[in-house]
């Protein structure tokens, strides 16, 4: 929680900056960011690979529990064809690419920002952010309307650390891990399925 | 994106290399949020530069909060649909 007041810190301070100043070299800019989202994902992948959970968590793993995460993936990809239908605003494949950032807000909105620019990264961290926030609010009547395994799927990536504690709450501790590998599987294709979507979608 | 899913597996199999190794973890936890706050400043610097985007600040946000709304809806079907025909039957 206080992790995540600073990122939006930082982002606003950005947003203040960015009106205060002009944009330096806008090339030598370019080239130190791509630097600093490589940097990022290879610490990520080294944190995540690292976490003394992952061996455990990739060892207890019954095939059964991967129908989770895919659940989550497909009901994404269905509810954000009915918003590109509805509604039309984006092309497919960025609508597609922004869902799947699945709560995971700094990552998915970096990589949109690099691939894409600020208009879709900024949506990004608009929807991912606010994907986490609802599930914050509204986990014990996902619970209660939609089954046990709903404030899990609504969490997303988030399942495994921010909205983790929420979803104990609402569900019960022996969801604790369908919630922690649901939110590892899907931390991992973040990166995959965020690029993917938009090139190939 | 080659090089994005490049960096990212790199980052996975060197992470699980190094596990043993203690301060790998808390390193690379602090490296991550230091490069996060980076990355988001520098798209925050570019949203604030950029007054076409500024201009859309509203419509931008609200398409974000939309395609969350509806992620979170069919999540919550297909969650529900094998919460139904499976977990139920067999976790009872």
């Amino acid at each position: 929680m206080k992790d995540s007041l600073v990122i939006i810190l930082f982002f606003l301070a950005g947003i203040g900056a960015g009106i205060m100043f002009d944009m330096p070299d806008s090339l030598e800019m370019e080239k130190t960011i791509d630097i600093a989202l490589y940097a990022l994902l290879l610490v990520v992948g080294i944190n995540l690979g690292a976490d003394p959970g992952f061996l455990e968590i990739i060892r207890s793993i019954r095939p059964r529990i991967f129908f989770i995460p895919l659940a989550t993936i497909l009901g994404t990809l269905l509810g954000v064809t009915v918003y590109h239908i509805l509604f039309d605003y984006l092309p497919f494949n960025k609508s597609v690419a922004v869902g799947m950032g699945f709560g995971y807000y700094s990552l998915s909105s970096v990589i949109l920002n690099q691939l894409d620019g600020e208009k879709l990264g900024l949506i990004a961290l608009m929807a991912n952010i606010s994907r986490e926030v609802l599930t914050l609010l509204f986990a014990p009547l996902f619970a209660r309307f939609t089954g046990k395994l709903a404030p899990v799927v609504a969490g997303g990536a988030t399942s495994m650390d921010t909205t983790l504690p929420v979803i104990i709450e609402a569900s019960g501790k022996r969801f604790l891990i369908h919630a922690m590998i649901h939110g590892v599987v899907l931390s991992i294709l973040v990166p995959v399925l965020v690029t993917l979507a938009y090139q190939l979608l | 994106m080659v090089l994005v899913l490049a960096s990212f597996v790199t980052g996975i199999v060197a992470g699980f290399l190094l596990r043993r190794i203690q301060w790998i973890e808390r390193i690379s936890g602090r490296l991550t949020m230091v490069a996060v706050v980076a990355l988001l400043f520098f798209l925050g610097f570019g949203v604030g530069t950029n007054e076409e985007i500024r201009s859309h600040l509203d419509i931008l946000g609200l398409h974000g909060f939309l395609i969350a709304v509806f992620s979170l809806a069919g999540s919550l079907l297909t969650g529900w649909i094998i919460w139904k025909i499976y977990y139920n039957r067999y976790e009872r």
